[in-house]
C-alpha cells in the first residue's frame, strides 16, 4: 500500500515537473528561434496623413530633405509656329499697289473727262458752241470714266480687305504702307511666324515678346505683331503672328517651329523636383518634414509641369519647407504599410 | 560436401524459408559469389548516383505563361487569364490551379496529383493551349514554361565590370554566356535579371512629328520598312546553285535614322529628323545587384530529375572556361551567388559521414559483443550487402540518394545488423553445443537448424516492421514525397537484409564457423553483462509491483507530457544562405528598388558572416515569378555557421531589415521556401485565402483577417498578397472628342501603347547577336503623369490633338494584382511563424471566425504548411490506424494468444516513454521528422519484444522448458546478447546523427535519431527488465501438445 503511495506522489510531481518546465521552454523556444532582434529606436509609425521615421531608418535608407529655391514662374504654353512666306507679303502689296495704280488711273482719267465735259458744257451752254452731240459724248465718258474710278477705288478697297483679312490690321498697314518693317521682312532680315497654341489651351494676356526655337533649336525672340486672322490648320488653336529676327538663315520661311508663350502672371513660388512627387489616391503628394522624425503628406498641384518637376505657388507648402526629395516612396510605402500587412488597435492576447 | 548430401527435408524446415536456408548452404560458393557481384555493383552504383538534399517533393506541375504588354491586372484577369483557366481546367489529374495576373503578364500553375506522368500532364496543357491560338487579344500566345526540378534554381551566377556598360554587360550575359550555360547538359532554362537589354530604338519627339506633318504610324511603318528581313533566295544553273545573300537592311542607328520618312517637295524628312535612333535598354521588368552595386543576375534552373551536384559541377566548368575571356572584356564573374549544391554537399558529407562513424560503431561494438572475429564479420558482412542492395533498388527505383534515403539506410543499420546477428549467434550456439554433444551432427545439419530456429521469428519481425512502415510510405503531401523515400530506403534494407540473413549468412556461417575450432567461452563482455542481467532480473522479480509501478508511472507521466510538445513541419534547414523577400508599396519604380536594395545590400554585407548578397527586383522576360517591380528578393551566401549562429544571423538580419522604412519583408532558406511554396504557392507556412467574386469584399475581408494575425503574438510578417491599391493612370477615351476630331478609339490605343510601351517592329542582327528594333516615345517624354496628356495625335485630315483632349486622364488607385485559385478569385494573407505553426493556424482559426464576418459568397480556408501538416497528421493517424490494426492481426496469428500479444505491444508505450523525454529534452518540437521518428522506434521495440517472446515460446514449445521464473530468465538471458546488440548498434549507428543534429543535412533525421535512441534506452531497459517480470505473470507459452 505504501509502495502504490510512493509511486502515485512520483507520477504526480513528474506530470507537475512536466506542467511547469514546459510550457516555459516553449516560450524561451520561441524567444531564441526565429523572434525579431530588438529594434534600437522605434523607427517608423504612422497616424493620419503623416509618418514617422527614426533618424537612424532615415539614414539607412537614404531619405533626403531640401529646401526648395523660390522662383518666380510665369506659366509658358507650348505652342507650334511656322514661318510666314514672304513672297505672299510682296504678292499682297503688288495687289494693293496695282489696285492702287488702276485707282490713280481712273480717278485721272475721270478728271480728264470731267474737265472735258465741263469745258464742253460751258461751251455748249454759250450758244451751242458746241453740238449737243459731243456734250452728250463728253457725258458718257465722264460716266463711264466715274464708273472706272468707283470700280477702281472699290478694287483698292478690295485690296486692302483682302490684305487685312490675310494679315491682320497691323500687318496689313505695314504692307499699305511699305513701312520698314515690311522692307525688311521682304528683304529677309527678319520672318514673320504664325504661332498656334493647341485646342483648349488659352494665353491671357497674350505675350508681347515670346520664345521661338530656330533650326538649331536655339531660342530667338520674337514679337508679337497681331492675332493671326485664321489658325494653322494643322494645331486648330488660337494663333498668333510674331516677328523674330531671320538670325542668319536659322529661321527660313516654311519652317516649322516649336514656341513658347508665357502665360498670366509671373506668380512666386517653387520648383518641386519629380523625385519629391508620389502619386496616390487619385493624387500627387510631397513629404514635408514636421520634425527629425516626422513627415506630414502634402498634396501638391501638378498642373504646372515645368523642367525637371512641378512648379507650386507660394502658400501651397510652408515657408521654407524641407521637402523629402529622395526616399518619397519609401515614406508612401511605410504609411501605406497598414494597408498591405495586419497592425493597429490592440487585441487581446490569446 | 557428404554433409550436403546428408541433409534430409525437416518438416519443421519446409517452406520457401527452409527451401532457401538450405540451397544457400548447398550453393554456398555460388550466394557468397552472388553476393560479391551485387556488393560489387551497390559499390558502382552507390559512386554514380544521383544525389540530391530531398527527394523530388513537388508534385508534377506545369506554368503557363502569358505576356500582353501594357495590359492592366484587370485587362489581363478578363482577357487572358479566364480563357487560359477555361481551357485547361479540363484536363484531367489538376490537383490545384492558381494564376496571379499583374500589369501585362498572366502566370498560371497547374498542379497535378502525385503520380501522373508530367510529360503527359504538359502535353495535355499543350493541346488545350494550341487549341486557344489565335483567340487572345493582342496577339498573345502562351507558352509553357521549361519543366524544372522542384527546388528550381540551382545557381545564381553574376557578372559585374567596371568598364563596360550596363546594356553591352547585359549583351555580354544574354550572348555569350546564357548560351554556354544552356549548353550544359540539365539546365533547363536562365532567367537573367539586372543590365539592360539592348535595343535599337526608334526614340519619337513628339514635337518633330508635329513640325514635319507627321504620325507615330508613318514612324512605325518606316522603321519596319528599314529593318525588314528577306531571302533572296538562289540562282542554279547546270553547274552550280549560288544562293542570293541581301545587305542593306539598316543594322546600325546610324543607317537606321537616315530612313526616308516621307519625300516632300523634292525634300527629304529621314527617320532621324523626328526621332533619336539610339541602341537604348528596352524599357525594364527587372533589374539586378550584386553586393549593393550594380550587375547582372543569370538564375540557372534545372531540368526535372537531374543531379542537381552534377550539373552544378558541369556548370562550375562552363564558369571557368569563360573566365579567361571575360576577363578580357572587363568582366567579373561571380559563380556562386546562390549554390545549393554548397548545402548538397555539406548535407551528404555530414550524412554519410554520420553513416559511416555509425557503421564503424556497429562493427566495434560488434567485436566487443560477439568477441569473434569471424561472426563479427560474417555480421559485418550483412551491413554494406544490404544497404548497398538498397541503394541499387532505390536508383532503380528512380529515387536520388538524399538526406532522407540516407537517414533510411542509416536507421536500419540496426536491423539489418541484428538479422545477421541472430542468426550468427545461434549458429555459433548450437554449433558450440553440438560440440559437446557425444554424436555430433553434421555442422550443416546443425547450421540449417540454427539457422531455421530464428528464422521465422525475424521474418515476423520484419514484416511487422514494415507494416510499422507503411504509414509513411502512404503520408500525403509534401510531406508524403519526402518522407516515403526514407520510408522505401528503410523497408528496403531491412528487406535485402532478410534476404542477406536468410542467404548470405547461413553460407559465410557455413564456410567460417562450420569446420573450425569455436571458443567455449561467452565473450568478456556478454558473460560480464549476462552476470549481472540475471541477478538483476531476479531482484526485479522480488518487487514486481514496484518495477511495473515505476513503469506505469514513467508511461502516465509521458502521455500527460504529450500535449505540451510543439509540432512543427520541417525543422529550420542550415542551408547556408537566406532569401531575404522585400517588397514595397505597388507602384515603386525599380529604380527607387534598386536604390533601397543598394542600401540593404551594404549593410547587410557589414554583416561578418555575410559573403555575399546579390539582389533581383521585379521579374525576368519569360520568367515565372509574377512580381512587379516593389518586389525583390535578396540572395544572401553566409560564411559556415553552426545551427546557433545560424539563428543568431537570421535575427541579425531581421535587426538589419526592420530598420528600413516602408519595406515589407520575410526571411527564408531557400529548401524551407522552396518547400512552402510547393504546398500552398507562398513562401510563408500560414496562408489564408479568401475567396469570392467582388475584389472589393475579399480585399476588406483580407484586411480584417490581416488585422486579427498581426495582433496575434507569435505573428511575423503578416502580408497581403494582392495589395489592394496601386497607382494607375487611368485614360478614359472621350467619345465626343474622338468624333469631333475624327479619331477612332483603336487609333488612340495604338498610339498610347507605341507611345508608352513600345512596339517591336524587326529585328537587326550583328554576328549571331540579334536585337530588336522599337518604336517608343523618346524617355523625356515620359517621365511624368502630366506627359501622357501632351502626346499629340494627327488624326485623317492631319490636325493634331493632343491625348489629353481626347482623353480623360487621372491616376487613380487601381487593383496590382489579381490572383485566382481553382479559377475563383481569391485574396491572400500570408503569415510567418515564431513558435508552434498548427497551434498558432488553429488559433488563428478560432479567432477570425468569430471577429471576421464573411457575406454570403465569400468564405475563408486555410492552406499553407499549417494546413498541410494538419492534413498530413490527419492522414499519418489514419493511416497508422489502419496498419495498427494490420499489425495486429498480424501479431496475432504469429503470437497465438492475445496475452503474449498485449506483453509485445506493452513496450510500445515503453519507447514513447523515452523518445517524448527526448523530444522535451530537445526543444520540445515534434516535427514530421520526430513523428517518423517514432513510427520507426515502435517497429524496432515491436520487433525486440517479439524476438524476446518468441524465444519464450522456442524455450517452451521446443525445449520443453516449464514456462517459470527460470524460464523467464533463461529466455531473457538469451535474448540479452541479441537485444542489447540491436539496441546498441542501431543506438551507434544513430548517434552521430543524434548528435550532430542541427547540422546541415541533418536538420530533419537528428531529431528522428533522437527520438529514436531516447525510446530505444527506455524500451530496451524496459523490454530487459519490466516485460520478462510481466511475461512471467501475464504470459502464457504452453507445449504445442498441450494445447
Amino acid at each position: 500500500m505504501k509502495k502504490n503511495v510512493l509511486a502515485a506522489a512520483a507520477v504526480l510531481a513528474v506530470i507537475l515537473w512536466v506542467a511547469w518546465v514546459f510550457p516555459r521552454h516553449e516560450t524561451e523556444g520561441a524567444q531564441n528561434g526565429k523572434a525579431p532582434g530588438p529594434k534600437s529606436e522605434p523607427a517608423t509609425g504612422e497616424s493620419g496623413n503623416a509618418v514617422a521615421v527614426g533618424s537612424a531608418a532615415q539614414a539607412a535608407s537614404g531619405i533626403a530633405t531640401a529646401t526648395l529655391k523660390t522662383v518666380i514662374y510665369r506659366e509658358n504654353v507650348k505652342a507650334y509656329g511656322v514661318v510666314l512666306r514672304p513672297d505672299a507679303l510682296l504678292a499682297a502689296r503688288n495687289d494693293y499697289v496695282s489696285a492702287m495704280a488702276a485707282l490713280d488711273r481712273a480717278d485721272a482719267a475721270l478728271a480728264a473727262s470731267s474737265s472735258e465735259y465741263e469745258r464742253l458744257k460751258a461751251l455748249n451752254d454759250d450758244d451751242k458752241n458746241v453740238s449737243d452731240r459731243r456734250l452728250q459724248t463728253a457725258q458718257a465718258v465722264l460716266g463711264a470714266d466715274r464708273a472706272a474710278a468707283l470700280q477702281a477705288r472699290q478694287g483698292v478697297r478690295s485690296a486692302r480687305q483682302a490684305v487685312a483679312l490675310r494679315w491682320g490690321g497691323e500687318l496689313a498697314g505695314w504692307i499699305f504702307d511699305a513701312s520698314a518693317g515690311f522692307r525688311r521682312l521682304i528683304n529677309l532680315q527678319d520672318v514673320l511666324v504664325q504661332v498656334t497654341v493647341p485646342p483648349g489651351e488659352s494665353v491671357k494676356p497674350i505675350p508681347g515678346e515670346i520664345r521661338i526655337e530656330d533650326a538649331e533649336g536655339k531660342p530667338v525672340r520674337a514679337r508679337f505683331i497681331a492675332r493671326a486672322p485664321g489658325t494653322d490648320p494643322r494645331i486648330q488653336g488660337m494663333s498668333f503672328v510674331y516677328l523674330a529676327p531671320a538670325r542668319a538663315n536659322r529661321l527660313l520661311p516654311g519652317m516649322n517651329v516649336a514656341a513658347g508663350l508665357p502665360s498670366g502672371p509671373g506668380r512666386k513660388g517653387a520648383v518641386l523636383p519629380l523625385s519629391a512627387v508620389v502619386w496616390s489616391q487619385g493624387k500627387a503628394w510631397a513629404y514635408v518634414r514636421r520634425n527629425e522624425t516626422e513627415f506630414e503628406r502634402v498634396e501638391v498641384p501638378v498642373s504646372r509641369p515645368v523642367s525637371g518637376g512641378y512648379f507650386v505657388a507660394k502658400g501651397h507648402l510652408p515657408d521654407g519647407a524641407r521637402i523629402a526629395v529622395r526616399g518619397a516612396q519609401a515614406l508612401l510605402s511605410e504609411e501605406s504599410r497598414s494597408q498591405r500587412k495586419g497592425g493597429g488597435g490592440g487585441d487581446e492576447g490569446d | 560436401m557428404e554433409e550436403t548430401k546428408g541433409i534430409s527435408v525437416n518438416p519443421g524446415h519446409g517452406g520457401i524459408l527452409g527451401s532457401i536456408v538450405r540451397f544457400s548452404l548447398r550453393r554456398r560458393g555460388v550466394v557468397i559469389a552472388l553476393a560479391a557481384i551485387s556488393l560489387g555493383y551497390g559499390i558502382y552504383t552507390f559512386s554514380r548516383a544521383r544525389y540530391d538534399v530531398f527527394p523530388e517533393f513537388a508534385p508534377p506541375q506545369v506554368v503557363i505563361h502569358a505576356e500582353v504588354p501594357g495590359f492592366s491586372p484587370g485587362q489581363v484577369e478578363a482577357l487572358i487569364t479566364r480563357p487560359l483557366e477555361n481551357a485547361v481546367n479540363g484536363v484531367g489529374g489538376i490537383a490545384s490551379l492558381r494564376s496571379k495576373s499583374i500589369q501585362g503578364l498572366s502566370v498560371i500553375t497547374v498542379k497535378f496529383r502525385t503520380g501522373i506522368d508530367i510529360y503527359l500532364a504538359r502535353q495535355k496543357v499543350a493541346e488545350r493551349l494550341s487549341a486557344l491560338s489565335g483567340q487572345l487579344p493582342g496577339g498573345t500566345t502562351p507558352i509553357m514554361t521549361p519543366l524544372t526540378s522542384s527546388t528550381g534554381s540551382v545557381l545564381v551566377a553574376g557578372l559585374a565590370s567596371d568598364r563596360l556598360t550596363a546594356m553591352e554587360l547585359r549583351t555580354v550575359a544574354d550572348w555569350t554566356v546564357r548560351p554556354r550555360f544552356l549548353a550544359v547538359p540539365g539546365v533547363s532554362k536562365i532567367a537573367v535579371f539586372g543590365g539592360e537589354v539592348r535595343q535599337l530604338q526608334v526614340q519619337v519627339l513628339p514635337d518633330r512629328l508635329i513640325k514635319y506633318g507627321l504620325s507615330m504610324e508613318d514612324v512605325l511603318r518606316a522603321a519596319k520598312q528599314a529593318t525588314g528581313m528577306k531571302g533572296a533566295g538562289f540562282i542554279e544553273n547546270g553547274n552550280q546553285r549560288i544562293p542570293l545573300h541581301t545587305e542593306g537592311q539598316s543594322l546600325t542607328p546610324a543607317e537606321l535614322a537616315d530612313t526616308v520618312l516621307v519625300h516632300e517637295n523634292e525634300a527629304n524628312v529621314m527617320l532621324g529628323d523626328v526621332a533619336r535612333v539610339v541602341d537604348a535598354p528596352a524599357p525594364r521588368i527587372g533589374g539586378g545587384a550584386i553586393n549593393g552595386g550594380p550587375g547582372i543576375l543569370m538564375v540557372v534552373s534545372a531540368q526535372y530529375g537531374t543531379n542537381t551536384l552534377e550539373v552544378t559541377r558541369r556548370l562550375g566548368k562552363a564558369i571557368d572556361e569563360l573566365r579567361p575571356a571575360l576577363q578580357r572584356q572587363g568582366v567579373t564573374i561571380y559563380p556562386d551567388l546562390f549554390r545549393p549544391a554548397d548545402f548538397i554537399e555539406t548535407a551528404l558529407g555530414n550524412v554519410k559521414s554520420s553513416l559511416l562513424i555509425g557503421v564503424a560503431l556497429v562493427v566495434i561494438v560488434l567485436f566487443l559483443f560477439l568477441f569473434n572475429l569471424r561472426t563479427a564479420a560474417i555480421s559485418c558482412a550483412a551491413i554494406p550487402l544490404s544497404l548497398l542492395s538498397a541503394v541499387t533498388i532505390l536508383e532503380r527505383m528512380g529515387l536520388s540518394l538524399n538526406t532522407m534515403t540516407m537517414g533510411g539506410l542509416a536507421i536500419a543499420i540496426g536491423e539489418v545488423v541484428d538479422d545477421a546477428v541472430i542468426d550468427v549467434e545461434n549458429i555459433f550456439r548450437r554449433l558450440r553445443e553440438n560440440r559437446h554433444l557425444e554424436n555430433p551432427r553434421p555442422a550443416l545439419r546443425v547450421v540449417l537448424d540454427a539457422s531455421m530456429e530464428v528464422r521465422s521469428a525475424v521474418v515476423y519481425a520484419t514484416f511487422a516492421v514494415v507494416l510499422v512502415f507503411l504509414p509513411v510510405l502512404t503520408m500525403s503531401g509534401v510531406a508524403g514525397r519526402l518522407f516515403s523515400p526514407l520510408g522505401a530506403a528503410y523497408i528496403l534494407a531491412i528487406l535485402s537484409s532478410l534476404l542477406v540473413a536468410l542467404t548470405v549468412t547461413p553460407a559465410l556461417c557455413m564456410v567460417m564457423l562450420g569446420g573450425r575450432d569455436l571458443p567455449e567461452t561467452e565473450a568478456p563482455v556478454i558473460r560480464w553483462t549476462k552476470e549481472r542481467y540475471e541477478r538483476l532480473l531476479h531482484g526485479v522479480e522480488k518487487h514486481p509491483k514496484a518495477a511495473v509501478g515505476i513503469a506505469a508511472a514513467l508511461v502516465a507521466a509521458t502521455l500527460a507530457a504529450i500535449p505540451f510538445l510543439r509540432g512543427s513541419f520541417l525543422p529550420e534547414l542550415i542551408e547556408g544562405n537566406f532569401i531575404v523577400h522585400v517588397s514595397t508599396v505597388p507602384g515603386t519604380s525599380l529604380e527607387e528598388t534598386l536604390r533601397m536594395g543598394g542600401r540593404i545590400s551594404g549593410d547587410l554585407m557589414k554583416l561578418p558572416y555575410v559573403r555575399s548578397v546579390s539582389q533581383r527586383a521585379g521579374r525576368a522576360e519569360k520568367g515565372e515569378e509574377a512580381r512587379g517591380t516593389n518586389a525583390s528578393e535578396f540572395d544572401l551566401t553566409l560564411k559556415p555557421l553552426d545551427a546557433k549562429q545560424f539563428g543568431h544571423a537570421r535575427n541579425e538580419i531581421r535587426r538589419i531589415m526592420s530598420k528600413f522604412p516602408g519595406i515589407d519583408f520575410s526571411i527564408n532558406t531557400f529548401l524551407t521556401e522552396r518547400i512552402n511554396e510547393t504546398i500552398s504557392g507562398y513562401t510563408a507556412p500560414v496562408v489564408v485565402n479568401v475567396y469570392g467574386n467582388d475584389l472589393d469584399v475579399l480585399d476588406a475581408k483580407a484586411g480584417e483577417i490581416a488585422g486579427v494575425l498581426g495582433n496575434m503574438p507569435g505573428a511575423a510578417d503578416v502580408r497581403l498578397q494582392s495589395p489592394p491599391s496601386a497607382p494607375e493612370l487611368l485614360a478614359s477615351l472621350r467619345k465626343p472628342e474622338l468624333a469631333r476630331w475624327g479619331f477612332d478609339s483603336v487609333h488612340v490605343l495604338d498610339a498610347m501603347h507605341t507611345a508608352f510601351e513600345g512596339k517591336t517592329v524587326g529585328q537587326v542582327y550583328g554576328g549571331d547577336r540579334v536585337f530588336d528594333v522599337s518604336v517608343i516615345l523618346a524617355p523625356d517624354y515620359r517621365k511624368s503623369i502630366t506627359d501622357a496628356g501632351m502626346l499629340p495625335l494627327r488624326n485623317p485630315p492631319g490636325s493634331y490633338v493632343r491625348l489629353g483632349r481626347l482623353a480623360d486622364l487621372r491616376e487613380s488607385p487601381a487593383r496590382f494584382i489579381v490572383l485566382h485559385e481553382g479559377a475563383r478569385r481569391v485574396q491572400t494573407v500570408t503569415c510567418d511563424v515564431t513558435g508552434n505553426v498548427s497551434a498558432f493556424a488553429a488559433r488563428a482559426k478560432e479567432r477570425i471566425l468569430r471577429r471576421v464576418s464573411f457575406p454570403g459568397g465569400t468564405y475563408m480556408a486555410f492552406a499553407g504548411a499549417a494546413g498541410e501538416q494538419a492534413r498530413t497528421r490527419q492522414d499519418l493517424w489514419i493511416h497508422s490506424a489502419i496498419a495498427g490494426l494490420g499489425i495486429l492481426v498480424f501479431l496475432s496469428i504469429v503470437m497465438g494468444n492475445y496475452r503474449n500479444l498485449l506483453l509485445v505491444l506493452l513496450n510500445l508505450p515503453f519507447a514513447l516513454a523515452g523518445g517524448v523525454f527526448i523530444a522535451f529534452l530537445t526543444g520540445g518540437i515534434l516535427s514530421m521528422g520526430s513523428i517518423v521518428g517514432f513510427v520507426t522506434l515502435f517497429g524496432i521495440t515491436v520487433r525486440n519484444s517479439v524476438m524476446l517472446i518468441s524465444r519464450y515460446e522456442h524455450l517452451v514449445t521446443v525445449e520443453g522448458v516449464g514456462w517459470g521464473l527460470e524460464a523467464a530468465v533463461r529466455g531473457a538471458s538469451e535474448r540479452l546478447a541479441p537485444i542489447l546488440m540491436t539496441a546498441a548498434v542501431t543506438a551507434l549507428g544513430l548517434l552521430p546523427l543524434a548528435l550532430g543534429s542541427g547540422a546541415p543535412g541533418r536538420e530533419i533525421e537528428g531529431p528522428m535519431a533522437q527520438i529514436i535512441l531516447g525510446g530505444l534506452v527506455t524500451s530496451t531497459l524496459l523490454n530487459l527488465l519490466v516485460l520478462p517480470t510481466l511475461a512471467l505473470r501475464f504470459g502464457r507459452f504452453a507445449r504445442q501438445e498441450e494445447i
